[in-house]
């Protein structure tokens, strides 16, 4: 039930190479890089004022509650990204200056829990509800998980975000 | 007096979208607000994955009919970053131009509801009136008055001629005159003031804390706006102030849009005068590189944000679209307690809701089951009736 296999890679095409970052973002960059000195991959420039790194489903909520501490009190949105095996659940956060940042958490599959952040940031539960809905992962203390985006009677189980869900049947969609 | 739970929604077939808000109310006073908005769920995104990135520009173009422009501006921003590409100097105004354009039509459209759900029908028709100049205008340049399909990945679609140029700069020079007109009128106009004032209250660091964007984070001071503190296509080069409020409610937000109406009549005005010359559109590459970004950009309604994956393909692998309107419910939901029913209309147009619809409202008296409807219309007649005599308006 793994996602199709990617096409043979193009060759990438001439383009700027990515500026030095600015000091809002090195400040942050460093910032990062010694509150989260213990995560498994360090966290690092991706694009112009957008940073990312790696925490894991038990320790989002210390990862996410340093990186609140570091002055990133807005939770832009949470997106989540079927990869196979695992949901990766991406937490947005807006650092000052306009930077982004972006810690992502794989979840098993089979066993889709991730704790909720919504005490930390409250701007969480809609998008937490949105991706128990559409993505079946649970966030654990969310005290609010009805269904947001689909309807009253979708069937209980069906997760149309995921790869493996396909629109396929109109039996699929019937009323439980 | 016992709770009561009120039922608004969803169908309305004279709005955009349906929306379902149940209500609390203690008599008069709105106790809790709940609101289900999954009438409306048409699975875009999962669309958008079985599409090449060009046929998928036609189908984000369509998530909106308001900001249709913003959602393919964000999108090909995204996949131009992703292949490592930038459109021209001019495309890239060309597609800034139609954005400002575009706010201008947003603001100018909130604007009449929102006085429309006051009942002040006079600010109503004016608005409507002037916003047809900015549609003409919209129509000259892209064609159509809306779903502009304006962008092409690597830049947009259509030039603006010299003639065109000048046709468009007489009716900006209008639309200056007019924003400024409101400019002057709107905060002093007493049904508006006693309408807005002290209602909904958002303080700032609860709009922080809620994730509230655009003009109703601005409206309670919080200075977040991506063309500033995150600045894509000419945004850099184009002179603009960020438009922040103190006051913290509807008040504030309709202070906010007023103003920047002002600036994105200027920004059109100072863009049209100095296009740079020059192509309008580079030939993309057919895939994109596997990446992922994360592309956000200041809509009508505040900041937009797709989270876009990509895996060497010509299709995007995950496309996760987070709208305006879904960042600010936390904040509806937060400034209407307190309040009484009769604010309900204002308080929730303040957002410029994409679904801000209604049909039918039932009342509910817990205690007894009793049920009763309501229409929309119906409502907002209460609402202006209530005032009425409470305030002589």
């Amino acid at each position: 039930m793994s996602a199709p296999a990617p096409a043979p890679k193009p060759p990438a095409p001439a383009g700027p190479p990515l500026p030095p970052p600015g000091p809002a973002e090195q400040e942050m960059l460093d910032a990062l890089r010694g509150a989260l000195s213990d995560m498994a991959e360090e966290p690092r420039r991706v694009a112009v004022r957008r940073l990312v790194t790696r925490s894991t489903p038990e320790r989002m909520r210390d990862t996410i509650a340093k990186i609140r501490s570091l002055g990133c009190r807005r939770l832009s949105a949470i997106s989540a990204v079927d990869m196979g095996e695992t949901i990766d659940v991406i937490y947005h956060a807006c650092a000052p200056k306009g930077v982004l940042v972006s810690v992502r958490a794989a979840v098993p599959k089979k066993a889709a829990r991730i704790p909720t952040v919504t005490d930390i940031l409250p701007a969480a539960a809609l998008y937490e509800r949105e991706i128990h809905d559409l993505f079946g992962v649970e966030f654990v203390g969310n005290p609010d998980l009805r269904r947001l985006m689909l309807h009253e009677g979708w069937p209980e189980g069906q997760y149309p975000l995921r790869k493996d869900w396909k629109p396929a049947t109109t039996e699929a969609v019937k009323h439980a | 007096m016992p709770e009561v739970e009120l039922l608004i929604g969803p169908q309305h077939p004279a709005l955009k979208e349906p929306v379902n808000f149940k209500v609390v109310v203690d008599g008069e006073r709105i106790v809790r607000l709940d609101l289900d908005i999954s009438y409306n769920h048409r699975g875009i995104e999962k669309a958008a994955e079985t599409r090449d990135f060009s046929k998928s520009m036609y189908l984000l173009e369509r998530i909106c009919g308001i900001c249709s422009h913003a959602h393919t501006t964000v999108f090909s921003k995204g996949i131009e970053t992703l292949m490592n590409i930038e459109p021209p100097p001019r495309g890239k105004w060309i597609r800034t131009l139609v954005a400002e354009l575009e706010r201008i039509h947003s603001h100018l459209l909130w604007l009449g509801v929102a006085a429309h759900e006051i009942g002040y029908n006079t600010l109503f028709m004016y608005t409507w009136r002037d916003r047809e100049t900015v549609q003409n205008i919209l129509e000259m340049i892209s064609g159509n008055r809306v779903n502009y399909g304006m962008n092409a990945i690597g830049g947009v679609r259509r030039d603006l001629s010299d003639p065109m140029r000048q046709r468009v700069l007489e009716g900006l020079r209008l639309l200056a005159e007019r924003a400024d007109y409101y400019l002057e009128v709107v905060p002093k106009e007493e049904t508006l003031v006693v309408r807005t004032r002290g209602v909904g209250r958002l303080a700032t660091d609860k709009a922080i804390e809620l994730g509230a964007v655009g003009p109703t984070a601005r409206g309670s001071n919080v200075p977040f706006d991506v063309r500033r503190d995150d600045p894509y296509l000419a945004y850099g080069d184009v002179p603009f102030d960020v438009i922040t409020s103190t006051a913290c409610d509807v008040f504030g937000r309709v202070e906010v849009r007023v103003k920047e109406l002002v600036q994105s009549v200027r920004m059109c005005i100072h863009m049209v005068e100095n296009l740079p010359p020059g192509e309008i559109l580079v030939k993309p590459p057919r895939t994109a590189p596997a990446g992922e970004y994360v592309s956000r950009l200041e809509a009508p309604r505040g900041e937009l944000l797709y989270f876009l994956r990509t895996r060497g393909t010509d299709k995007v692998d995950r496309v996760s679209v987070r709208t305006p309107t879904l960042a600010n419910w936390p904040s509806v939901v937060s400034a209407i307690q307190g309040h009484v029913i009769a604010d309900i209309p204002v308080v929730v147009a303040a957002i410029d809701p994409c679904l801000s619809c209604t049909s039918r409202m039932t009342f509910t008296d817990v205690d007894r089951g009793e049920r009763s409807s309501l229409s929309w219309d119906e409502l907002v007649e209460y609402g202006i009736r209530y005032y009425r005599e409470k305030e002589g308006l």
